[in-house]
């Protein structure tokens, strides 16, 4: 659900961020863009993926790491938590922006490398947040 | 050292990380993220990951708290907190349109707790809503389940205690029974 009246219709330029990273790198199975309340906003896919459950897994596993970080005394927005697993890559990104922060989801097979998956994956965060 | 993990659900803004801030030993670990659904709820922030506070008993013993998150979009997080918890405290929120509706889905997701009486029930703005204490116990019955429910004010330090005493009394009976010889 993504509720307009609520936050404002979801600006022209956030689906050529998230064609331009699927483009960029072919492994990429999906990404999907929520708000930080777990709201789906946009979603670019080439196979099934959850969206809406995935959209508020995000923002927990977002805040819950961002949660882990202040207890350890290491504050400041930007974090990421990438999760790994046999068949493939979950990498989550905050968005800052501003008056509404997101998170970009970014689903891979386990081939995609994972210095390729934060390169684009931060290049789009960058797109979104400087249009 | 005993160790007690312990549940607050229930609605969006019922007052569950009001509730834990009101009693934790130290300011709680918090998940709170701009609240962008403010048809359901007005308040600016709301919890997405969980919160987390502790209380130290005497000798050595530890609660500790888990604050799920309202929205049911998080009922993984339901899930996964469930894991290893004693009980769970149900806050309600009584100056919603039909807050006995709004905890049927809590009370089905926490049903097997309900069922061996780790559950109790706390509602708060009691005077803003038109349900009774009297009809949520009735309502309970309905569902077949016998289980306490108090009127209370998260932010009352004491009254979040009194939730807390009667979830433990609940679990300490229920183990009693359970290991009670039949005749």
């Amino acid at each position: 659900m993504f509720d307009e009246a609520a936050a404002g219709p979801t600006p022209a330029h956030f689906g050529p961020a998230l064609d331009k990273l699927l483009a960029t790198v072919p492994a990429l199975t999906g990404a999907v863009l929520s708000r930080s309340d777990g709201f789906e906003v946009l979603s670019r896919t080439r196979a099934e993926v959850p969206v809406s459950r995935l959209s508020a897994l995000s923002s927990s596993m977002v805040a819950l790491s961002q949660a882990a970080l202040r207890e350890v005394g290491m504050h400041g927005g930007g974090g990421s938590v990438l999760v790994e697993g046999q068949d493939g890559k979950l990498l989550l990104l905050e968005v800052p922006l501003r008056g509404q922060p997101m998170v970009l989801a970014a689903i891979g097979g386990a081939d995609l490398v994972t210095g390729t998956l934060l390169w684009a994956a931060r290049d789009c965060v960058r797109q979104l947040i400087q249009p | 050292m005993r160790e007690y993990k312990l549940l607050f659900a229930g609605p969006m803004g019922a007052g569950k990380t009001t509730a834990i801030s009101a009693i934790s030993d130290a300011a709680p670990v918090r998940t709170e993220a701009l609240n962008s659904d403010r048809a359901q709820h007005q308040k600016e922030t709301t919890t997405v990951g969980f919160d987390y506070g502790e209380i130290a008993l005497e000798g050595g013993d530890r609660l500790r708290l888990y604050g799920m998150p309202g929205q049911d979009r998080f009922d993984f997080m339901w899930r996964v907190a469930s894991e290893g918890a004693l009980g769970v405290v149900l806050l309600a929120d009584n100056s919603r349109p039909d807050p006995l509706a709004d905890l049927a889905l809590y009370l089905e997701s926490f049903r097997g707790m309900a069922e061996r009486g780790a559950m109790v029930i706390g509602i708060g703005r009691l005077g803003s809503g038109h349900t009774s204490v009297e009809s949520y116990t009735a309502w309970l019955a309905g569902q077949g389940l016998s289980l306490p429910v108090f009127t209370v004010d998260v932010r009352r330090r004491d009254d979040v205690l009194l939730l807390l005493d009667a979830l433990l009394y609940q679990i300490e009976a229920a183990r009693m029974l359970a290991e009670a010889p039949h005749v």
